[in-house]
This record gives C-alpha cells, structure tokens and sequence, in this order.
C-alpha cells in the first residue's frame, strides 16, 4: 500500500471534476442572474455593473411612464398567472389520465407491465421539438383534425385550434404525461392486488375501494408525478413557442425575449429567478406533502 | 383475459380504464405517426395524402445545410456524452463508498441541471460567457451540454451501484485481488452496462436539445433541432417532417439499445 | 488437538469491536479470547446480533478490531488487508461474481495470487471434481440453481488453498433436504482438504451435526465453547441450555452433600442428586437443566419423584409428556416408542420419575 493517496484526494479527484463543471457552469451563472436581477439596465438593454436597482422587479408589474412615474401594468402579470393556469390544468389532465392508465398498467402480468412502462418511457426519450411540431401538422387550419372534421361535412370553416392556450394546454400534456404515468405507477405497482381483493370480499364497492385502499396507497406517487408535471410545464419553452404563438407567451417564452428581440438582461434575470423561486416553493410543497404523507402509507 | 364479463371482486377489471389506457397510447402516439406517415407523403401540401415517395428524404440528404446541422448534432453528443459519462463515473464511484460532510449538499448539486427548467440555466450561462465575453459557439454549447447531461449519465450509474452487491467487492479482496485489481475485475465490469447505458441516455438528450443550444450557439453551431426550429418558423415543409422522423427513429433506436445495454442480467 | 499450541491456527486475543461511537455506538464484541486448532471444524453459534458474523469479518480482514489482536500461526494479523490474508470466506449468499463463469470464478483467487495457467486449470478442474460440478464449468451463475451456487462458492474459497476457510451462515439460503445434504458434503470437504473452517451459523443443529467443537454466543459475549456433546450435555449457562435443544429448566435448592455429589429439593420434593462441580452450601437457590430426554418415567410409586400428567402429544417416533412438580413448576419428558401402544397414561395421572445425576446440569445464570 505504499504511496497510497489520501482519502482527501481521491475524493477530490473522483468527486472534483463533477463538482467543478456543475459548479462554475451551472451554479454561478444562476448566481450571477441573481446578481444581474438587481443591476441597473443602460439604454442597449446590457447590464450598469454595480449600479443596484430594484427595477427590474419593479417591471413585473408596473411600467415607467415618460414622466418617470410608475404606472400598473398588468401584460406580464398576467403571462406569469397564465403559466401558473396552464401548468395547473396540465397537471389536471395529465392526473386524470395518466392515473386510470397507471392503474390499468399496475394489474397487468409482469410481462405486460415491462411492455406498458417501455411503451410509456419511450417518447421522453424522443425529440420534444419534434413531438411538439407533430401537433401543429394535428392543429393547423388544415391540418389533420379540421381536415378530418370538414370531410366529415361537420365543419365547413376550419376551428381556429392552433396558437391557442388549449393548443399549449394539449402539447404541455402531451410533452410531460408519461411523467405522470410512471410514479403513480411505480407505487401501485407495489399493490398487493389481494389487498383489493379482500376488500370486494368485505363487501366494500368499486368506488369504496378506490379511495379507501388505492388512492391512499397511490398519494406518494400522485403527489411526485403532479411535480414533476407542473415544474417543467411552468418553465416551458418549446411548446408555447410552436403551439402557442404570440399570443400565448408563458413565462419560458418571456425570460427569452429579454435576451433576443426585447434585450433587457436585468429583467430576464428577475423572471429567471421569480421561475426558480416558483419551482422551488413547488419542490418544498412537494418535500412536506411526502413527509405528512409518507407515516400512514408504509 | 376475460373481457365484457363484469366481475365486480376482480381487481384487474375496472370500469373506463381500458379506455383512459387506450385514450393514452393513442394520445402519445399518434401524432408520432402521422408525422412518420406524412413524412412519406408525396404532395408538397402537408397534410393531404396523394402517394408514397421517398422524395422528401432524398432531399433532405442532399440539403447541405442538413448535413452540417447533423454534423454538428452528432459532434456535440458525442464529446458531450462521453465527457460527461466520465466524470459522472468517477464521482458515482466514489459516492457510492464515500461519507463525507456535504454528501447530501453534493448529491443535490448534480442533480440540479434536471431540477430546474432548462431556460433558467441556459439564459444564466448565457450571461456568464457574455460577461466573460467569450464567443458563443461549438465550444459553449458541448460546456453547457456537458453540464446537463452529468445527471443523466450519474443517475443510472449511481443506480446500479446501489444495487451491487457490497459483498461482490469484499469476495473479490478476499480471494486476493487489491483494492483496485478488485475494481477493475469486478465493479467496473459489472457496472459497464449502466456506464453505457447512462451515456446512451446522455446522448440522445445531448442530441434531442434544443433550449440550451438555442441560447448559447451562435453561428456555426447549428443543429438538428435547431434547423427544424428555424423551419418551422418561417413555415412547414415536407423536408421537416422527414428530418424529424429521421430523429424520432434514431432516439427510439438509441433508448432501445440503452435499456438492452441496462438491463440487470445478474437478477432473474 | 487443542492443548498443543504448534496446532494452533486461529488466534483471538481480547478481540472487542464496537460499531459507531457516541450515542449510537453498539458493541458487537466485547473482549472474545479463543483458540481454534489447525484441522478443527469450529462453529461460531448463537442467534441474529450476537457477535459472530462480526468476528468472522474481523479474522477475515473486512472489519478491523477496536481492540486486542488475531493471530494466524502465531502472526498477528492486525496490518494485512483481507488480500493479503491466507484466509477465504464462503458468504452467506455467495456473492459469486455474475460476469463470470463457473470455471472463472474458481480461478479468480489463483489468478490473483500470479499462479502459471497450467496450475490455475488443474487447480480449478480439481475442485470442480471436488465439488461435483465439472460438467458445469463453463455455465455462469444465473444459469444454476442454489444448491449448485453454494458448491461453487465453496469451491472458489478452497481452490487458493487457504490455511482458514470462513464460512458465513453458507447453509441458510438453501432449503431443508438440501441443507442436510451438504451437511454432510461440507463434513466430507473438511476432513478430504484437511482445512480450519470456522462455520458461522444460528442453526443448532446444523453446529452440533458437524462441528468438532462449538463457540455459543450471546450478545458479544463467548458463553461456553466445547464439543457438540459438551455444550449438548452439560450447558454451564442458562442461554446455552435454552439455545441448544430442548431443556427443563427448574428452580431448585440444595440439600446436602451425597457421596455422588449433592442432593437437590424441588420444592418439598426429595430425591434428586446432581454431580456437584464446587462447593454449595446448603439451601442454596439455583437452576437446574434436564433434557426431556434424560427423565426416566414409570408409574406410579416406582420412581422417587412425582408429577401429575397434563398432556401427551404424540410425535411418531416419541411421546411428549407435560407434567407439573408438586411445587406447580412444569416439566416436560420425552419417551421413545420402543413398542406399538406404550404405556396408557391419562392426563390427570400421577406418575414418577427419575434422573441420573449425570444428566443433570447445575447453570450459572
């Protein structure tokens, strides 16, 4: 064992590069939006380094008038509250399908199941553009759903679908259900199917025994899969960009524009970190809803 | 299977979840395939299917452009993946024997890339290169890339390591082998397929980005995704939807091959 | 054999190991002194926490004591990492590496000691003879059943030819027939090697089938070592006596000295005389230990000591007794049916009974 490194060191040379790129590529460049959410903006939308300024905030929701006085403004509000709606109504969608779709895959045999979870793995694993692109050949003015509908003779104007909320609300679903699908499964999974069994046999109902035995024993897995539906819908960029349009800007969509066509970096940086604090009230939701219900579930 | 039988004491059998099922797959499918389908389309109008042709792929091969975004696609994933599977195993490995104050801090930090959504890190990395005033291009692009796909490739890794038997590695000193004969006779060989699979992973994501390439790239650096995007956006063409069939096949070949790769052979 | 120290193979001197410190520390081994002969088949017995498997880590290197040393023919062993011990282990679900073949495995410990390829195969084919697996050799693990996994962990762990083979709870995986089986096989494997194995187990019967001779544990604590029939026999403890088979155990006290020994009361109860080991004065309370085995039952009035039947459970080759002393203590005797329809005893009847001194253990508590 002769020149054998300390435990120091190896940790160091193991566990340094992973913590090195996270950190000076992830870590301080959230650091520093932080920084750049109270710098002042000059005139091209840059940052004035050192000059502090709670302007950026302010923006959310006031505007600066000519005069230099505030006045309310409710455009960005109002992008914010509709992220917030629609990330909640994805959330909705996705509990009310993925959840009878995790059940159904909870009581297959083994071999059914490895099939249905690949099957629901696989399109995470797929293009989101792409899959999101799909949707607006479906959405078009004439495309394959108002195509469909006006052969059928039931339409004869095309229904204005596409660039829509509902078209964002269809294409958050769509890019984020199998997120959904799999944690209510994976703790149904666990059933003792017998456990349903002898609850028909002690003559409780159908419904009786779906929310006396399996919706309890599914609540850690609702409540994961409601996470991680709501979060990226919050901070989605892809969908509401293709599916959405200009009318239909979330707060994704808001946060870039600040660094492309409307340039003003302080005010992106605010979003950003008004995205991160809303994930992070969400996460810390989650983390106290598991503990209250992680005692009566084991 | 019985179907159409009611058997209310049958916990396989409830009402409308067969349907929610179906109304699932076809949901998440379905678009999938129409776009494959009208990616074979003849008619330059899209939507309205005339006849089978391979044209729009011919084309798409011969678009230079294309070529170079794939070029590139294909660059980034590559030294993306394969760096970021390193130095996600490296610190896997020595998690996985490690204690130390700060564990639960570190465990937190790699995974942060996939805790918060991605516009957040991307237009924060995008300030840091500019401030720094570095060029956007290839190189910020496979950095960023880097980044995010660390979690990707640790987490199976990790994974896997937690389901080793510790005794494996004990037997393995016992019968002589020094520590690091011991790992790379025994731990490394067993957690190679995770290694794989954990890149596969990595790369399809590395492949399938579009936001962090979005914002950090500048000329030069264009990808698959991001020439669909530009695309898209000036209109739809039957050339996108060969490009994009193209991708959605490769990731679903790829991700087969992960889980193949991942699968635990020492469990029955 | 384990009087002469030249034979002498294992060691353990004052060994204490305690896990964690502060509030959650928790001794797994407190100050354990032991010899195990070269050629002796040892087991380490004694239920789940109490110590064994702790020591059996700590001789084969993974856990390093917190005090005192182990000695391997006279070597301490305290600076040798577990590759560089003359020791093997057979774990307690084999952890055979799954990557490799059943051949693979058996030579994983000579290709780590640099042996020449030639001796390695003839080595590996030796012990796949040994084992019964030759025709195997080349299946990997996933593709064998339990029984022949155990068969290949022993054989890897023998293959090196180690001075000590540790063998952690090897027989628990398997199941009842099986485990008789290789009770024996691993019986048959020490005497034809010629190996120290110190077996490792919570299964009485499994220690007492085949050890030469057997350390009880309790809590860190060695209790009584001794052979099968030693520690069968004459239990010095009450937890070696409860551990190991079926027992009475009685509240007794003394009378007086006999020329055999010492004459004990159950109650007002006269009659029994057990060997005594060391002076006990008279009317001293203790504990007694008999085997249901070991009581001599008759009728009434043909033996000195009383009980009144309360069940007869009837077990094929033997017939459980239950009876109460006098004093109210309950007792249980077992009788072999030696002739089809035995004695018909009622419940409710008085009977008598006997033992003989020597069947009668006096216990420290």
């Amino acid at each position: 064992m002769a020149g054998r490194l300390s435990r120091t060191k190896i940790r160091a040379l193991l566990i340094g590069p992973a913590a090195a790129v996270i950190g000076i590529f992830v870590v301080i460049p959230l650091m520093l939006m932080a920084w750049i959410s109270i710098q002042g903006r000059d005139y091209s939308g840059g940052v004035i380094w050192g000059e502090l300024s709670g302007e950026a905030y302010l923006r959310m929701i006031f505007e600066r008038e000519l005069d230099d006085s505030l006045a309310v403004n409710f455009n960005y509000v109002l992008i914010i509250l509709r992220s917030v709606w629609l990330s909640f109504l994805t959330t909705v969608i996705s509990l009310l399908v993925g959840f009878p779709t995790a059940l159904f895959m909870a009581t297959r045999t083994p071999k059914w199941k490895a099939i249905l979870v690949f099957m629901v793995t696989l399109p995470f694993w797929t293009n989101l553009l792409v899959r999101n692109y799909a949707w607006i050949l479906l959405l078009r003015d004439h495309g394959a759903i108002n195509g469909t509908l006006s052969w059928l003779g039931i339409i004869s104007e095309p229904l204005p679908l596409l660039h829509t909320q509902l078209a964002v609300a269809i294409g958050l679903t769509y890019s984020f259900l199998p997120f959904m699908v799999l944690p209510i499964y994976a703790s149904l999974e666990k059933m003792d199917l017998r456990l349903v069994e002898s609850a028909f046999d002690l003559y409780a109902t159908r419904l009786m025994t779906l929310r006396r035995i399996i919706i309890p024993l599914a609540v850690p897995g609702i409540v994961a899969g409601c996470i991680l539906v709501f979060v990226p819908s919050l901070g989605a960029y892809v969908t509401p960009e293709l599916l959405g349009g200009g009318k239909t800007l979330m707060i994704g969509n808001l946060i870039g524009l600040q660094f492309g066509a409307a340039r003003n970096w302080p005010f992106g940086a605010a979003l950003g970190i008004l995205l991160l604090a809303l994930v992070m009230i969400s996460l810390t939701f989650y983390a106290l809803k598991l503990k209250n219900t992680g005692g009566n579930t084991q | 299977m019985s179907n159409g039988t009611k058997h209310v004491g049958n916990a396989r059998h409830w009402p409308g979840m067969l349907l929610a099922t179906a109304f699932f797959f076809a949901y998440v499918y379905l678009p999938i395939v129409i776009l494959i389908a009208l990616s074979f389309n003849e008619n330059r109008t899209v939507t309205v299917w005339t006849s089978f042709s391979f044209d729009w792929y011919k084309m798409a091969f011969q678009n230079r452009d294309i070529i170079n975004a794939a070029g590139n696609s294909l660059l980034i994933a590559t030294v993306a993946s394969t760096t970021a599977t390193v130095i996600a195993t490296l610190a896997a490995v020595r998690m996985s024997v490690d204690n130390f104050r700060g564990k639960t801090v570190f465990s937190g930090l790699i995974a942060l890339p996939i805790t918060v959504p991605e516009i957040v890190p991307a237009v924060a990395t995008l300030m840091f290169f500019a401030s720094l005033g570095v060029t956007l291009g290839l190189g910020t692009v496979i950095i960023a890339h880097i980044a995010f796909c660390i979690p990707f490739a640790y987490l199976p890794i990790r994974a896997r390591l937690e389901g080793m038997d510790p005794r494996l590695v004990e037997a393995a000193t016992d019968l002589y082998a020094s520590p690091v004969k011991a790992f790379f006779k025994v731990t490394l060989p067993l957690l190679l397929p995770g290694i794989l699979s954990g890149m596969v992973l990595a790369f399809i994501i590395s492949l399938d980005d579009f936001v962090t390439t979005f914002f950090l790239g500048g000329a030069g650096s264009t990808t698959l995704p991001i020439y669909i995007f530009g695309l898209v956006k000036t209109g739809v063409t039957p050339e996108v939807n060969a490009i994009s069939s193209l991708m959605l096949l490769l990731s679903i070949s790829l991700v087969s091959l992960s889980l193949f790769l991942g699968r635990d052979q020492s469990r029955k | 054999m384990r009087d002469n120290t030249d034979n002498i193979a294992i060691s353990v001197r004052g060994v204490s190991k305690i896990f964690d410190e502060g509030v959650n520390a928790f001794v797994a081994l407190d100050n354990v002194s032991l010899d195990i002969g070269s050629n002796e088949f040892f087991t380490l017995l004694g239920p789940s926490g109490c110590g064994k498997t702790t020591l059996l880590r700590l001789i084969a290197g993974f856990e390093q004591p917190s005090q005192g040393q182990i000695l391997l023919n006279g070597e301490n062993l305290e600076q040798l990492p577990p590759f560089k011990r003359p020791v093997n282990t057979v774990f307690q679900n084999y952890a055979l590496f799954p990557h490799m073949t059943i051949a693979q495995n058996i030579a994983f410990g000579l290709e780590m000691l640099g042996r020449p390829r030639q001796e390695i195969n003839s080595t590996v084919d030796e012990m796949l003879e040994l084992v019964q697996m030759k025709a195997l050799a080349d299946r990997r693990i996933t593709q064998i059943s339990g029984g022949q996994q155990q068969r290949v962990a022993l054989a890897r762990a023998l293959a090196p030819k180690p001075k000590v083979l540790l063998l952690d709870e090897p027989l628990s995986a398997l199941d009842l027939q099986l485990r008789k089986d290789m009770q024996i096989e691993l019986k048959r494997l020490q005497l034809e090697t010629g190996i120290t194995f110190i077996f490792v187990t919570h299964d009485q019967e499994e220690a007492l089938t085949m050890s030469d001779r057997i350390a009880v544990m309790q809590g860190g604590h060695i209790l009584q070592i001794g052979s099968p029939r030693d520690i069968y026999e004459h239990p010095q403890h009450r937890f070696v006596a409860g551990f190991i088979g079926e027992i009475n155990l009685l509240r007794a006290t003394t009378g007086k000295a006999t020329p055999e020994g010492l004459e004990l009361r159950l109650g007002e109860m006269r009659g029994l005389e057990a060997k005594a080991k060391k002076q006990v004065s008279s009317g001293a309370k203790l504990t007694l230990a008999i085997r249901p085995e070991r009581i001599l039952l008759a009728g009434q009035d043909k033996e000195p000591l009383t009980g009144k039947l309360t069940n007869v459970v009837y077990h094929g080759t033997d017939t459980l007794y239950h009876f109460d002393l006098p004093d109210g203590q309950a007792m249980r005797a077992r009788r072999q049916n030696s002739d089809k329809t035995g004695p018909e005893w009622k419940i409710g009847d008085t009977i008598s009974w006997s033992a003989k001194p020597d069947s009668i253990a006096v216990l420290e508590d």
